[in-house]
């Protein structure tokens, strides 16, 4: 388990790249750190990790405080038992990759044969038992990837962390990579800190996202919560492709928890998903790409449908990317590949009224309640997790 | 922030300052013991530094100021201290020292950067043939003493005896009497700027290089010649480095004493590092005027090298200085690729080729005769005498061990020393480690004449027994050939990514297991590039020597010049070519240790 509490870090010059950051790591789970460059998510993993000292909150992993700004706590990384996977590998070229995975062994007084043992079984989970005799530098990117996983692995570190592990490697191998990770992080049951910018990365592999942003961790809760009901406009738009609609005169709609109002294109209805928050007068309304529905005939259904124009339309062998305008207001759409659209086409489009979302615009910090009150229908963890300790 | 050991939360109160246990020993103290190794290693270096290197330079400004001689009873006293010596030496000669030292720095810059840059564009960016033979001649050069290659060109070049002059006179009708005269300012220029084209050479070679060719590519693409590219794109961007090498060459104009000793003396043009020469070594000797020219020479030099940090710091603004090997386009020059070869063969042959040839010749001619002319008599009296005699001579022996030893001692230390302040100031983030740098890096400011000085006069009045031993020389080795290696090892240390090492200590392996185990064997290309660096210099170094070396404890270089100033040229032309031998041999070979160890990447 990691535990971290109002974490700072402030260079000098004053920029604060961690800004008072809460969150938890639950025993046995993998948790992704998700942000764009700059968010301050490497930062509070080196933090973790020992490699940065910060400059407030409290570091705790397992049982024991790594670091407490306030009793000036600060254990040195090679005192902290944790197993990290560099994004550059940091296999060391002069040696083999025998000598790289024993490497943690050597610190302790362990004997030859354990050492050779363990090595070896730590090889074989990655699958390059066959390559230990091998030179560092002879290897290919993903077979290095595999060594560093082995090396962080070997010595049964507490918790394992992972700095954009893949971000070298080529599209294909990321994909058979990420799965492995996943396969060997749950077979081993080892508690898990991944950091990427890359979101599909971040829904494949994790049991709960944190999404970054300026320092501060402005969602967190299942890869399935954050893509379907992002709690705020900036997470919408990183995560996965979205239309963002501005919508006017906002009303109650008959049922509750839904809204209604006036869109460019036209009425519209959509889910209230942010609860929490009073109804304003405006609103942004998130529509998924993969969520509208395009045709040439009009619809049965009376909501959400509209009349619209195909401005482009990108042929991507799976689909078509379209852009569609719809009463002054563009939307990107997929249409499928027996659509056959093309530009100046005339369509309807429709949009299910429970796929369109009310987002926050704001991108304040996570606070206690709300995320965790939209977490608990659907968090496959079983560890609620631990969210705005501030007293 | 105090780093604890082991932290279970029972065991973090003891680190809370005010929860300590009562305990009879200080605060301080236990946090100094408990430190971190790094800190203590930290203070062991700066303290060997601050020695080796503040500690002659205060020596040497206090004696320049001060009317006592180092050594005498009241030189500590704060009252004999005077500006005496410097009004004595404005008065004096200092403005026509200053002046000759002016000319010749400046001529020699301009003479060896156009041809050392000639031949650094011609091998990197050229079709000329022979590239090869040209790099390799460049550092052939390197590896001759000083003192050889002046002796040769007075062979070659004084008015008398000179075997160009002589070759003139009699080949070419209508040439009467000698056409070049090396016992001249001209002269001097010339010779020296032999001795620094490998230099520049080097250093613009280094920066044609390391310039990204698509920079270039881009500038043809937008519709710009050949000629408006060099000049608005390559000249810009190689600026500054070649900036930087100007002031390295200036520098070494100011501070290099063989051909201002052999040749200035003899002609009567005394530059600054003569008149601290003549005034330490001379009769009767002026410690005081000789601390003026010293602290001069040094606060220009380091002037020179604030600028230089400035240059090489803008440096990275450029998108020049790339860790990638790039290779540039070479210009295809034709037919003229003959001529760019021809005038560069003749300017190897000026500067590696006439003199070894000398040396050969004057080394196997009889130790009567050593400036027989090119005859059929004069092939008739060769012989290895001369060899003969240098091995059978126990100063020329005892020289060649003693620097041996010197040399490998120097070597050795100085890289460990400087790995240690390289990962310090390049990999931790310990208050102070800018400091350390500079220290390290300062010692490139201060003449080899002035450090030499500085060393004589410090080791004179301190009760410290190492005058007179080879001790001192290997204390003033290690001062002089540190800065070098500095850059070298810092420059490697850079390269290493910083994850390599966390990755290390991230097992849980100390630091010293990280830096033993990590760091050592990656830095060893730089260690090794560094170590030659050190033997091939400190082998026949003269200039610093000159002043602390006593009898009994002679060096290569030393010897080398008395050979000269006693008139055994045929000895000293054997003696230099058996050191080249060696310097050659030895560099060699720890090249190839160097390969067969280093990384292959």
């Amino acid at each position: 388990m990691i535990r971290v509490r109002g974490l700072v870090k402030e260079f000098p010059g004053g920029v604060r790249a961690v800004d008072g950051v809460d969150f938890e790591v639950p025993k046995g789970s993998l948790v992704t750190l998700l942000g764009p460059s700059g968010c301050g998510k490497t930062t509070s993993l080196r933090c973790i990790a020992g490699l940065e000292d910060p400059t407030g909150g409290t570091i705790e992993i397992g049982d024991r405080v790594v670091f407490d700004a306030a009793k000036k706590v600060l254990l040195p990384p090679n005192k902290r038992r944790i197993g990290m996977v560099f994004q550059s590998y940091a296999i060391w070229p002069h040696m083999t990759v025998f000598d790289n995975v024993a490497y943690p062994l050597r610190n302790t007084k362990t004997n030859k044969a354990e050492i050779k043992d363990r090595v070896m079984a730590s090889l074989e989970l990655v699958g390059l038992a066959a390559l230990a005799p091998r030179r560092a530098p002879n290897l290919s990117g993903g077979q290095q990837q595999r060594v560093a996983l082995a090396r962080a692995l070997v010595a049964e570190p507490e918790v394992l962390l992972l700095d954009e592990p893949l971000s070298n490697l080529d599209a294909k191998l990321r994909e058979s990579m990420r799965q492995e990770i996943r396969e060997i992080q749950q077979r081993l049951g080892i508690t898990t800190l991944y950091v990427t910018h890359d979101q599909v990365e971040a829904l494949a592999i994790s049991d709960i996202v944190a999404v970054m942003s300026g320092g501060n961790i402005v969602d967190f809760g299942s890869p399935q919560r954050i893509y379907e009901a992002p709690r705020t406009r900036f997470v919408a738009e990183f995560i996965g492709l979205a239309n963002v609609v501005p919508v006017s005169k906002v009303a109650a709609a008959p049922s509750d928890d839904m809204l209604r109002g006036v869109a460019p294109m036209g009425p519209m209805t959509f889910a209230n998903n942010d609860t929490g928050q009073a109804v304003a007068d405006e609103a942004s309304v998130l529509v998924r790409l993969e969520d509208i529905e395009l045709s040439r005939e009009r619809p049965a259904d009376q909501d959400n449908v509209w009349r619209g124009t195909v401005v482009s339309a990108l042929f991507l062998g799976t689909h078509f990317d379209c852009v569609i305008e719809v009463g002054g207001q563009r939307m990107r759409a997929h249409a499928q590949r027996a659509a056959k659209l093309k530009a100046g086409d005339e369509v309807w489009v429709r949009v299910p009224a429970g796929c369109a979302l009310r987002l926050r615009d704001d991108g304040a910090p996570v606070a206690a309640g709300s995320s965790a009150a939209a977490d608990a229908d659907d968090s496959a963890t079983a560890t609620t997790p631990l969210l705005g300790l501030a007293p | 922030m105090t780093i604890v050991e082991n932290a279970p939360p029972a065991q973090t109160e003891e680190a809370t300052p005010s929860a300590g246990r009562p305990s009879r020993v200080p605060r301080f103290v236990r946090r100094i013991v408990k430190a971190d190794p790094k800190y203590w290693i930290f203070a062991v270096v700066t303290a060997v530094l601050v020695y080796e290197i503040l500690v002659p330079l205060v020596m040497m400004v206090w004696s320049s100021l001060n009317e006592k001689r180092p050594g005498n009873p009241e030189f500590f006293d704060s009252e004999s201290l005077t500006f005496g010596n410097y009004s004595r030496a404005v008065t004096g000669t200092a403005g026509e020292a200053a002046l000759n030292t002016a000319i010749f720095a400046i001529g020699v810059t301009v003479v060896s950067f156009l041809l050392g840059g000639f031949l650094a564009w011609v091998v990197e960016r050229t079709n000329t043939p022979l590239r090869k033979l040209l790099t390799a001649l460049c550092l052939l050069r390197l590896f001759i003493p000083g003192v050889m290659t002046t002796f040769a060109w007075i062979l070659l070049g004084s008015p008398e005896i000179g075997l160009v002059n002589k070759f003139f006179d009699s080949v070419i009708p209508g040439v009467d009497g000698p056409i070049f005269n090396v016992y001249t300012m001209w002269g001097m220029i010339w010779v020296e700027s032999l001795d620094v084209i490998p230099l520049a050479f080097l250093l613009m070679s280094a920066a044609l290089r390391s310039t990204d060719p698509s920079l270039e590519e881009a500038s043809l693409m937008a519709g710009k010649g050949r000629l408006i590219t060099t000049f608005r794109i390559t000249f810009p961007l190689i600026l500054p480095a070649m900036l930087a090498a100007v002031i390295l060459i200036l520098i070494r104009g100011f501070e290099t004493f063989e051909v201002p000793a052999l040749i200035g003396m003899q002609a009567g043009i005394f530059t600054f590092v003569i008149e601290i020469y003549l005034n330490t070594n001379g009769v009767p000797s002026d410690t005081g005027l000789a601390g003026v020219y010293a602290v001069a020479v040094l606060a220009v030099c380091a002037c020179l090298i604030w600028f230089y940090n400035r240059m090489t710091r803008n440096a990275d603004s450029f998108a020049t200085i790339g860790g990638k090997a790039f290779r540039p386009k070479r210009a295809n020059l034709g037919r003229g690729r003959w001529v760019t070869l021809a005038i560069s063969l003749v300017i190897m042959l000026a500067s590696v080729g006439l003199p070894l040839l000398v040396m050969i010749w004057s080394s196997l001619s009889p130790a009567y005769k050593p400036m027989q002319p090119f005859t059929a008599e004069g092939f008739s009296n060769l012989s290895l005498d001369n060899y003969r005699l240098v091995l059978d001579n126990p100063t020329t022996v005892r020289a060649f061990m003693n620097s041996a030893v010197l040399a490998a001692a120097a070597a050795v230390l100085i890289v460990f020393l400087i790995s240690i302040v390289a990962w310090i100031t390049v990999k931790t983030k310990i208050r102070g480690r800018k400091l350390l740098d500079h220290l390290a890096f300062a010692p490139i400011a201060i003449p080899a004449v002035t450090m030499g000085v500085a060393f004589l006069w410090f080791y004179l009045s301190v009760p410290i027994p190492v005058y007179g031993t080879l001790w001192i020389l290997l204390l003033l080795y290690i001062a002089r050939f540190t800065p070098v290696v500095m850059r070298l090892l810092s420059a490697s240390m850079t390269q290493i990514d910083d994850e390599l090492m966390e990755a290390s200590v991230i097992t849980g392996a100390s630091w010293w297991r990280s830096f033993r185990t990590v760091a050592l064997p990656l830095l060893r290309p730089g260690m090794v590039a560094g170590g030659i660096f050190v033997v091939i210099h400190a082998f026949r170094e003269l200039s610093a020597s000159l002043f602390v070396q006593t009898g009994g404890n002679e060096v290569v270089g030393v010897t080398m010049w008395s050979l000269w100033a006693d008139g055994s040229y045929a000895l000293l032309t054997a003696f230099g070519i058996m050191v080249l031998i060696v310097i050659t041999v030895l560099s060699l070979a720890a090249n190839l240790i160097g390969s067969r160890f280093g990384i292959r990447e």
